[in-house]
C-alpha cells in the first residue's frame, strides 16, 4: 500500500463521534472553497488557467485517486465489498 | 464550465479497482482535475453516498469522501435549491414525464436542482452521470446531464 493510502487508511480505524454538521459547516449558507451560488470564483480559475497551475486541493485530489488504484490484494478486496455494499443501495434507493 | 459528479462516478473513482470501467474513470477525473477543470460534489449526492456507508459502518469509505470533499470541492444545497427542486419535480409530473415514485425523495431531481442553480449566472454545468436518460430530462441550454467518459 502506497504512502498515500496509508495516510487516507490510517483514518480507519479512528473512532469517530458522530459528525457535527455546526463543526463541518455545513448548515451555513456560506459558499464553499470553489463555488458559490452561481458565482464561482471565476477570478481564481483565470488565474489558474493563465499560469497552467492547479490548486494544492486537485494535487492532494490526484495523489488520492492514483493513491486508490495502486493498491495491495487487501485493499482490492476491500474496494470489492464496499462497492458490492453501495450499488445496491444506490440501485435500491434511486432506480427502482 | 462546471463538472458535478453523479453518485455512480464518484462512486467508481473511490473504488477504481473493482472493474476496468472504475479504473477509467478515475483516470477521467484525474486528467480534469490536471487541467484545472472546475469540479464538485453536489450535497445531495455526498447525502445518497454517505448515508449508505454510514448505515454499513464503512468508515474507510467515509474518510475517503471526506477527503475528497476537502480536496475537490462541495456545491451545497440551501433554500433556493429545494425551490427549484420543487419546480423541477412538479413540473415533470406534470408533464408526465417524471421516473421516480412520487414517495420517493427523487434524487436526481434535487441533483438537477443544484445544477441548474449553479448556472443561474451562466455557468456551463455538466453533470457527470452513467444515467443520462432519467437526468437529460432536466437540461437547459447551460445544463447538460452526460456520460462521463464523454466530458473533455
Amino acid at each position: 500500500m502506497s504512502h498515500l493510502a496509508v495516510r487516507y487508511f490510517g483514518r480507519v480505524n479512528r473512532k469517530t463521534a458522530w459528525p457535527s454538521p455546526q463543526k463541518e459547516n455545513r448548515l451555513t449558507l456560506s459558499p464553499p472553497r470553489r463555488a458559490a451560488l452561481g458565482g464561482w470564483e471565476m477570478k481564481g480559475l483565470h488565474k489558474c488557467e493563465e499560469t497552467h497551475e492547479i490548486s494544492e486541493g486537485y494535487k492532494a485530489a490526484i495523489a488520492l485517486l492514483r493513491s486508490l488504484r495502486n493498491v495491495d490484494e487487501a485493499e482490492r478486496q476491500r474496494q470489492r465489498d464496499s462497492w458490492e455494499m453501495l450499488e445496491q443501495d444506490l440501485d435500491e434507493g434511486r432506480y427502482h | 464550465m462546471l463538472v458535478l459528479l453523479d453518485s455512480k462516478p464518484l462512486g467508481m473513482v473511490t473504488h477504481p479497482t473493482i472493474s476496468d470501467e472504475a479504473d477509467e474513470c478515475s483516470q477521467w477525473l484525474e486528467r480534469l482535475l490536471a487541467q484545472d477543470v472546475a469540479v464538485a460534489i453536489p450535497e445531495i449526492i455526498d447525502y445518497e453516498i454517505r448515508r449508505t456507508y454510514i448505515h454499513r459502518d464503512n468508515q474507510r469509505s467515509i474518510a475517503l469522501l471526506d477527503s475528497l470533499i476537502t480536496d475537490i470541492g462541495y456545491l451545497r444545497l440551501n433554500t433556493e435549491t429545494l425551490m427549484i427542486a420543487a419546480a423541477l419535480w412538479g413540473k415533470a409530473r406534470r408533464d408526465g414525464v417524471s421516473t421516480a415514485s412520487e414517495k420517493r425523495l427523487d434524487i436526481d431531481c434535487i441533483l438537477a436542482a443544484q445544477a441548474h442553480q449553479a448556472s443561474i449566472e451562466g455557468q456551463e454545468v455538466r453533470i457527470a452521470t452513467i444515467d443520462v436518460d432519467d437526468l437529460s430530462r432536466y437540461d437547459t441550454d447551460l445544463v447538460k446531464a452526460v456520460l462521463w467518459r464523454d466530458i473533455n
